[in-house]
């Protein structure tokens, strides 16, 4: 029985040749884009999980509960100068038990910053800052660097390592090429710890191994002048001392209080006041000498410039590979709670930010768009099949009256979708992998940052994704056994009487 | 009815009049005279500024500035001397060339006048001569009230990039020329601050704000107030406008 289904079925196809090779061809298309588009979406974020993990974020990123983008840079809070990154609290102790778990390979407790930096006379750019302990740094990210000139950062060493992008900016304003040596001003501004100053060496210029735009914009710093930069300092002022009206003035203040309504307001009758400026006090009474005291006692200055050594912004985690990262998260953040700690843990994605997640976005989207590919062509071959049952009515309605039952009639027809969908679904697999591995070969360069980004790099090497085969075949078998539900439902109803009169 | 009707016309016809009571020109007149009372022509000025600063987020800071002002060569210094931590900081300008030094690394560095003074919701543009007629033109103008004062609402447009704020709108006493408000905008038309002045001084014939309060309109809650005080005109050393006495003085 299955053997002459089998037989009908191939006949048909056979018969109806044009028809079948429209709609093979329109799934091997489809399933050729699937394959190629997803092996390229898949070695793109492998790539990017990769530099990430590697160069940038390690396995998990830990911040203060209080951090609402937990991004090591750019999309976070260090380039904003009217906010503050928080604090990590008990970093001290989170280490000492980060470092008691076997799981745990290195932890590089780490600083972000942003300054403005200048070289020079003329020398003008802008660095993303990374504070490191160089020690603890290069224990968890081993030789994710290419130096291009001078050395790393040394433990207790007060530096700068600038990225090849700092260079460039330099040169470009310039005209001047930074050497290991020279000194660049490094100013860090922020509404809430204000203007800092910090003239550093620079010690050598680097790359990431494993390049990207985003990379590129990060330089190293040592750890006191990132923490002055930032006004991480140990001692913070005393609370301010006001005076009754400025007691007044603090909170919401409305202009009727100020400018009066009426003959009240807290100015009334003193918008203007005739002031005589006295000749007897103040600078008034200065003479050359005085001038030069006017700060007075400065022996408290040198306090307020200490910084706090257990202040960390990020502890970067890596773990050994055998280990999940999600129960690890998971346990890490129970141990906060439970120690009352408000520091939170999360993936590399969360630390990579904004562009690597947009890369997982764009692969979501890419997929969106296929199940839309999906079904315009489920419509296509739907129609088509339709079109060939319509044209087999007097064929189907005879097998019918000759003791054809419905089972035979629904089976013959899925068999030859089904059989469509497996040949050419072979077909269009096979050449997404030839057109996959032919670029995987030559290699796909971006044409623009953005898309280098999303790459995760300048050139894409795409890999064929088994997954992407499976899954493309398995989407495809789909495609073709709904595609034949609704002709399956016209032929059921055709009656043989009226099938064979109308032949 | 017909009473009716033309007394309608009449209010209608006053009310239009007291919409645009003065015109363009005489508006930017105004911002001129604004000017010439604001700055000390011929004469040196310090003060001290008491700046108190609110923020949700960090709370009341409290510091203390002492201004020189030499308005004529367009020259301020500003240097911290309170709290202790910023003491001996300092902004110095001459000219087109804005300074700021930090005492820790003895350095002094470029900044612009647009960016915030130390911290404060207040701008370095806000201190020194006044150049209101020169950097805006007026765009509309109307009478109003503020309070109990009588004032023009006018409409300023930036006349060059260098501004602050592409956009103003001020209040101005009709009777004194003093600026009581000001809305700063973007150039995307978004309110960034309100500034208040609820306060003036005559001192020597010009006017001299003695208590600003600015207010950060994307920030709710954060504001600066600033009170002017110990005032005096009495000639300064030319050596206290340069980088060397602030340096010197921080020794």
């Amino acid at each position: 029985m299955n053997g002459l289904i089998f037989k009908i079925a191939y006949r048909n196809l056979k018969e109806h040749k044009t028809k079948t090779l429209i709609i093979g061809t329109l799934m091997a298309l489809a399933i050729m884009i699937l394959v190629v588009g997803n092996s390229f979406m898949e070695t793109a974020a492998s790539g990017i999980e990769k530099t990430y993990i590697q160069n940038f974020t390690g396995d998990l990123v830990i911040a203060a509960k209080s951090m609402e983008n937990v991004s090591l840079f750019m999309d976070g809070s260090m380039t904003n100068k009217e906010e503050l990154t928080p604090i990590i609290p008990s970093s001290r102790k989170i280490i000492s038990y980060l470092d008691s778990l076997d799981e745990v390979i290195a932890v590089n407790p780490q600083i972000g910053g942003a300054a403005l930096m200048k070289h020079g006379e003329d020398g003008t750019g802008f660095v993303m800052l990374f504070g490191v302990d160089p020690g603890m740094y290069q224990e968890t990210f081993r030789d994710n660097l290419e130096l291009t000139s001078g050395t790393f950062l040394k433990t207790g060493e007060e530096g700068v390592v600038l990225s090849v992008a700092a260079v460039r900016m330099i040169k470009d304003s310039s005209g001047e090429t930074v050497k290991p040596g020279d000194s660049v001003l490094l100013t860090g501004i922020n509404s809430i710890t204000g203007t800092k100053i910090r003239e550093v060496t620079v010690r050598g210029t680097f790359k990431f191994v494993n390049e990207s735009p985003q990379l590129e914009m990060i330089s190293f710093i040592d750890l006191d002048n990132i923490r002055i930069i930032n006004g991480m300092l140990a001692y913070t002022e005393v609370a301010a001392n006001l005076s009754a009206n400025e007691e007044a003035l603090l909170g919401d203040v409305d202009e009727d209080s100020l400018f009066g309504s009426g003959d009240t307001g807290l100015f009334e009758g003193d918008l203007l006041a005739d002031i005589s400026v006295s000749e007897e006090t103040g600078i008034s009474q200065y003479n050359d000498s005085d001038y030069l005291n006017i700060l007075g006692d400065t022996s408290e200055r040198g306090k307020y410039s200490q910084t706090d050594p257990d202040a960390w912004h990020y502890l970067v985690v890596k773990l050994d590979d055998s280990v999940n990262e999600k129960k690890f998260i998971r346990n890490l953040n129970d141990w906060f709670n439970e120690n009352g700690i408000d520091a939170k843990a999360s993936g590399w994605l969360a630390g990579a930010g904004v562009i690597a997640r947009m890369s997982n976005t764009l692969a979501v989207v890419f997929n969106f768009l296929v199940l839309i590919v999906a079904v315009v062509a489920v419509i296509i071959i739907m129609n088509t099949l339709v079109i060939s049952v319509n044209e087999r009515i007097g064929e189907i309605g005879t097998m019918r009256a000759i003791g054809a039952e419905k089972a035979f009639i629904r089976s013959m027809i899925t068999l030859e979708t089904i059989m469509i969908s497996v040949i050419f679904g072979i077909i269009g697999a096979a050449a997404g992998m030839i057109i996959t591995k032919i670029i995987g070969s030559i290699g796909y360069e971006a044409p623009n940052t953005f898309f280098q980004v999303i790459l995760g790099g300048p050139v894409l090497y795409p890999v064929i994704s088994v997954k992407a085969v499976v899954l493309s075949l398995v989407t495809v078998a789909f495609v073709g056994v709904a595609a034949s539900l609704y002709p399956v439902a016209i032929a059921l109803k055709i009656s043989p009487v009226k099938a064979m009169g109308e032949n | 009815m017909k009473k009716y009707i033309i007394g309608l016309m009449v209010l209608l016809m006053v009310g239009i009049s007291g919409l645009s009571a003065i015109s363009l020109d005489e508006a930017n007149r105004i911002l001129a005279t604004v000017d010439t009372s604001r700055n000390f022509s011929g004469i040196d000025f310090s003060a001290v500024m008491t700046m108190i600063s609110e923020d949700q987020d960090t709370g009341v800071e409290k510091k203390k500035v002492q201004q020189f002002r030499r308005d004529d060569s367009d020259m301020f210094l500003m240097l911290f001397i309170e709290p202790a931590s910023e003491k001996g900081q300092g902004y110095l300008n001459i000219g087109e060339n804005l300074w700021f030094y930090d005492p820790q690394s003895r350095k002094f560095n470029h900044t612009s006048m647009k960016d915030s003074f130390g911290g404060t919701d207040a701008k370095n543009s806000d201190f020194g001569s006044s150049s209101i007629a020169d950097d805006y033109k007026v765009v509309a103008v109307k009478e109003g009230k503020l309070g109990r004062y009588d004032v023009y609402i006018m409409d300023l447009e930036g006349t060059n990039s260098e501004v602050t704020y592409p956009t103003v709108k001020i209040w101005i006493t009709s009777n004194n020329n003093l600026i009581l408000k000001s809305e700063d905008f973007s150039a995307t038309g978004r309110l960034m601050r309100t500034s208040l002045f609820p306060s003036y001084a005559n001192v020597g014939g010009k006017y001299l704000a003695t208590k600003m309060i600015f207010k950060d309109e994307l920030i709710e809650g954060k504001k600066t107030q600033i009170t002017v005080t110990d005032i005096s005109t009495k000639d300064l050393p030319d050596s206290i406008f340069t980088k060397s006495y602030v340096e010197r003085v921080n020794r």
